[in-house]
């Protein structure tokens, strides 16, 4: 069992990258949390030495596979509320490789997304509004903020195509 | 035209899943190869944004060091003299219950016909301190590995600790198993093949090893 000064240490140089990942990865940020108490709660009990340069690697990956229990105990119809995949696909990529995606998505939407696109893309996806909600506040038809979302979804599909 | 029409189905579904079975959503995502994937560009979109948000606030560390710290280390002794008095009298009831229980040990093995009296071993006082539902770790085995004791662990805990172990991820497919509650000994050491196989000897327990998941039914 790893001692309160190891532990500490290792909890103090991590907890930013991996409560970053479980709060990208998971919806609710108390849940998050839990997971990451959770996989130091595993790592401290751990008894064999790691080399220094394998403890990120070993933490992050734990963060995903906590996450990803998590969201399997979900019904599919929670998932969906919270926009969580109901598959494995992309988190069967590397941990850097996956949050590199989502760090260049964020900066295509922010560079390369044209008005009004945008704007319905960060209302829904960054304020997680619904579609009603920004047709409302931005005084389109709902029909029209479909058109515009799905556009953009297509969008960034065709740019970050994994297929 | 078709495909249009799914993906604009698909993006009212999840403004409103409250209005659909498990299975309608199910169907609706799935319905075409397109649709299933814009749904996956949907749960990037989501993520891209979370991760920005987490990415741009600070991090208190200090508070969820806290938080684990009084999980899982004894804090700095409180000011408070009256816990003090009531920790040392606990303590003495403990020893006095110990001391109690090793002479009734004694008595009833000298009762018990035999002219000279067998040692009987109290029982560790930090053993039975250990709180239920907690694996605690053990001894090292022959080969050096650390062995872990799940002492009344639900099965959900138990096998998540042991996936990581081996680069496992869990799907639990009765969930009912989840809360199961088992007294185990896993040996670190040991393959994946042999630890499953343990604990399916357990009777109400029926977990399948496919590829890098571990499928309890």
């Amino acid at each position: 069992m790893l001692d309160k000064n190891t532990v500490e240490g290792l909890f103090r140089q991590h907890y930013g990258k991996m409560i970053n990942l479980a709060c990208t990865l998971l919806a609710d940020d108390a849940e998050a949390q839990d997971v990451v108490q959770d996989v130091f709660t595993r790592l401290m009990r751990h008894d064999y030495q790691m080399a220094a340069d394998k403890v990120e690697g070993y933490l992050m990956t734990a963060v995903r596979h906590r996450c990803l229990n998590a969201i399997r105990q979900k019904n599919v119809r929670q998932r969906v509320k919270e926009l969580l995949p109901i598959d494995d696909t992309d988190d069967l990529q590397p941990v850097e490789q996956q949050v590199a995606q989502l760090e260049q998505i964020h900066a295509f939407v922010d560079t390369r997304l044209k008005e009004p696109y945008r704007s319905i893309f960060n209302l829904r996806f960054d304020q997680d509004m619904t579609l009603k909600e920004i047709a409302t506040r931005l005084g389109m038809s709902t029909s029209a903020v479909y058109k515009y979302l799905n556009q953009a979804i297509q969008r960034i599909r065709i740019q970050f195509n994994n297929d | 035209m078709e495909t249009n029409d799914n993906i604009n189905l698909l993006l009212e579904m999840i403004d409103n899943p409250d209005s659909y079975s498990e299975q309608e959503i199910q169907d609706i995502i799935n319905r075409d190869d397109e649709t299933r994937e814009t749904y996956r560009q949907l749960v990037r979109a989501r993520r891209a944004g979370r991760h920005h948000h987490a990415s741009s606030r600070p991090v208190d560390v200090d508070t969820a060091w806290q938080r684990f710290e009084q999980g899982h280390f004894a804090l700095p002794e409180r000011r408070n003299p009256w816990l003090k008095v009531a920790a040392a009298v606990a303590g003495i009831l403990l020893l006095s219950g110990i001391a109690w229980a090793a002479s009734l040990a004694v008595r009833h093995v000298v009762d018990g016909a035999s002219t000279s009296p067998v040692p009987v071993s109290a029982p560790s006082p930090a053993r039975d301190g250990m709180a239920l539902g907690q694996p605690t770790a053990g001894d090292t085995n022959s080969n050096g590995m650390m062995e872990v004791t799940f002492d009344n662990v639900p099965l959900d805990s138990m096998l998540g600790e042991i996936a990581d172990h081996y680069g496992m991820a869990v799907e639990f497919r009765n969930s009912q198993a989840r809360q199961l509650r088992f007294h185990f000994v896993w040996d670190k050491g040991d393959g994946l093949e042999k630890v499953v196989d343990d604990i399916n000897h357990f009777e109400s327990v029926d977990i399948e090893q496919t590829g890098n998941r571990l499928i309890v039914r």
